[in-house]
């Protein structure tokens, strides 16, 4: 377990290290970007606050790229250069190869969970504010393009079309949501309907895409 | 003693193409048996049911008595697979692939691997992507062997190696041969080759089985025969075990297996011959006449 | 010796055959010990599975003994019986030979001339040297 999770991280370390800059460089830029402006006087803390959390939310925003093209990469990129059929050969069984693939995600999921509660927390004492706006549609879009990604990644062989498929999955749950409202189908707003619908969709996706490696015949 | 490698009734399918058609074939320890058969016949495909690659419509494969097909993992412990252009993880140093490699399997051999390593002169500090054809052919042996496995797969190891890579690459199987006595399964185009290190011959064609024999017997018992006619006529009894034949003019060639004198005294008797004589062929024309009478048929 | 991978006789025979001319022509002479199982294998590029066979082959033909743990040796009658399987051998090989010239329209009277022709040629050369 242990080598296929180092595997699998050096297997991603590049999508790794550019989740890390989508996710963190809005944050600074929008923290030093304020402190540049009224500089040298002290920034104002609302301003700081406020360009902080905005940040972290477009940080959270991108990384649901970083997501689709880990997702996107699980399955299919081991498949393009073949070296899925000889990791298949060695003993370990489809079940292990898969928890290492999703254990891997989840630690991406918990680090970038981690930063953004860290930067807000932090800011939150640094001005002494505190703020609890807005709904976690981007949590439910990360969790949408990781989900429809993966999925696609069991499916399909090429990497490219499986993150595709997973930006495709994310710009699906705010059209097929405004559809429904328009139609009439669905009476709550927006950001819940998307968020539930982003939810429901990724874990199912994800879930899914599991049961089908299982019984996949080729790896 | 029941075989090491044990095919029994394998059918698969690919949609409505029928790629192995109730196959049975048993290998013993020690023996080396030579998968032949022209491309697309089913040999690769018979190679990964066996390492479980890929799942039968119908029939079973037993290794060591045990079924591929389920709680496959303490039996992968018992196969070494080495597949043709050898897929290993192209980003991996040869020393990170061999580490990597070596984690999964409690029976590898360190003491092994270390004497292969040094006799192949693999450079561990390269990138697997960065080797030659022959080295990535040695590395994928390596590892297919440091866990001494009771079954060695080799899928077209050879295929792509210049003449003296594929020499020593040869040479490498053979010592790996001759120090464990695993049950192997070579499959190659290279009748030569084949020649060399198999002690069985199996001849694959459109996914049926047409022969398996020791190659020895092969070699002794089949025959071609050179039938001249006499004028104005043609052939009119074939013997039995007819493997193929060719009429042209009054020349009638016959490639018959179980041959024995008397076949050729019934050639000779009950077809209007003037004379009949046994031609020198070796084991590459044989497998072209296997081949070619299957396609006739 | 050259391994024929073109040819119906099988490796073990092959084998055999090279390692009766070599005792014939005196290479190996009697008492002296051949090549181990694995060495004479990987020398030839063989499986050592064939090779095993051809010693087989050797000493129930008796041209060679097996002593445990110590190899396998060229027998005392050796070099005379690898001679004798020459000259059978020899005889089977212009049969052959016959057989084909005769399918090839050559009458026999030619046959009998160039034979002869070609063991004075033999001959001479050996009294030369």
């Amino acid at each position: 377990m242990k080598l296929l999770l180092w595997k699998d991280y050096r297997l991603n370390r590049f999508v790794l290290i550019i989740a890390a800059i989508l996710l963190v460089c809005p944050v600074v830029i929008a923290g030093a970007g304020v402190v540049w402006v009224d500089f040298p006087y002290h920034p104002d803390s609302g301003d700081l606050h406020r360009s902080v959390w905005i940040g972290t939310e477009i940080g959270l925003g991108l990384s649901v790229l970083s997501l689709c093209l880990l997702g996107g990469n699980s399955f299919a990129a081991e498949r393009i250069d073949g070296s899925a059929d000889f990791l298949a050969t060695l003993p370990p069984t489809r079940f292990t190869v898969l928890s290492s693939k999703l254990m891997l995600a989840s630690l991406t999921c918990v680090l970038i969970a981690a930063f953004v509660y860290a930067t807000r927390f932090a800011v939150n004492v640094a001005t002494g504010l505190s703020e609890s706006h807005g709904y976690p549609v981007n949590w439910a879009l990360c969790c949408t393009g990781f989900g429809v990604s993966w999925l696609s990644s069991v499916v399909v062989d090429s990497p490219t079309y499986a993150v595709g498929l997973g930006l495709l999955g994310v710009f699906f749950v705010p059209l097929s949501v405004g559809a429904m409202r328009a139609a009439g189908f669905l009476a709550i707003s927006n950001p819940i309907g998307n968020t539930v619908f982003g939810i429901a969709l990724g874990t199912s996706a994800v879930i899914a895409g599991c049961m089908l490696y299982q019984r996949k015949e080729k790896p | 003693m029941t075989a090491a490698i044990s095919i029994f009734n394998v059918t698969k399918r690919f949609g409505s193409h029928v790629a192995l058609d109730d196959v049975s074939i048993d290998v013993k320890s020690g023996s080396v048996l030579g998968l032949l058969g022209p491309n697309g016949a089913g040999k690769s495909t018979l190679l990964k049911l066996v390492v479980n690659l890929l799942r039968p419509n119908a029939g079973q494969i037993t290794i060591l008595g045990r079924s591929v097909f389920e709680g496959a993992s303490p039996i992968k412990s018992e196969i070494g697979y080495v597949a043709e252009e050898p897929r290993l993880y192209p980003w991996m140093t040869v020393k990170e692939v061999i580490s990597f490699t070596s984690g999964f399997f409690a029976n590898w051999d360190t003491g092994f691997q270390e004497l292969l390593r040094d006799t192949y002169s693999l450079p561990m500090t390269k990138k697997v992507r960065q080797l030659s054809k022959g080295m990535r052919a040695k590395l994928g042996l390596l590892l297919a062997l440091s866990h001494r496995p009771s079954v060695l797969i080799l899928d077209e190891p050879m295929s792509g190696l210049d003449p003296v890579a594929r020499d020593d690459f040869v040479g490498d199987i053979l010592d790996a041969i001759a120090l464990q006595c695993p049950a192997v399964i070579l499959s190659s185009h290279l009748l030569a080759d084949v020649q060399r290190i198999a002690t069985e011959i199996a001849i694959l064609c459109n996914g049926r089985l047409l022969a398996k024999q020791p190659i020895d017997k092969l070699l002794q018992t089949t025959r071609r025969i050179r039938v001249i006619l006499e004028d104005g006529r043609l052939p009119t009894t074939r013997p039995g075990g007819l493997i193929w034949e060719c009429l042209d003019r009054r020349e009638w060639l016959v490639t018959i297996g179980e041959f024995t004198n008397q076949k050729l005294d019934e050639l000779k008797n009950c077809n209007h011959a003037s004379s009949v004589e046994i031609l020198e062929v070796g084991l590459e024309d044989l497998y072209k006449d296997f081949i070619r009478g299957a396609q006739f048929e | 010796m050259r391994i024929r991978t073109d040819s119906q006789i099988p490796i073990f025979e092959q084998i055999a055959d090279g390692v009766r001319g070599l005792i014939a022509s005196g290479v190996h002479k009697s008492g002296e010990g051949l090549p181990s199982l694995r060495a004479f294998a990987k020398k030839l590029g063989v499986n050592p599975n064939t090779v095993q066979r051809a010693y087989e082959l050797l000493e129930r033909e008796g041209f060679i003994v097996t002593r445990r743990g110590l190899g396998v040796f060229v027998s005392e009658r050796g070099k005379a019986d690898a001679i004798l399987k020459a000259e059978s051998g020899f005889q089977s090989e212009i049969r052959t030979s016959i057989e084909k010239a005769a399918a090839s329209s050559v009458s026999v009277s030619t046959m009998r001339r160039l034979f002869r022709e070609e063991s004075e040629r033999l001959l001479a050369k050996s009294k030369q040297v």
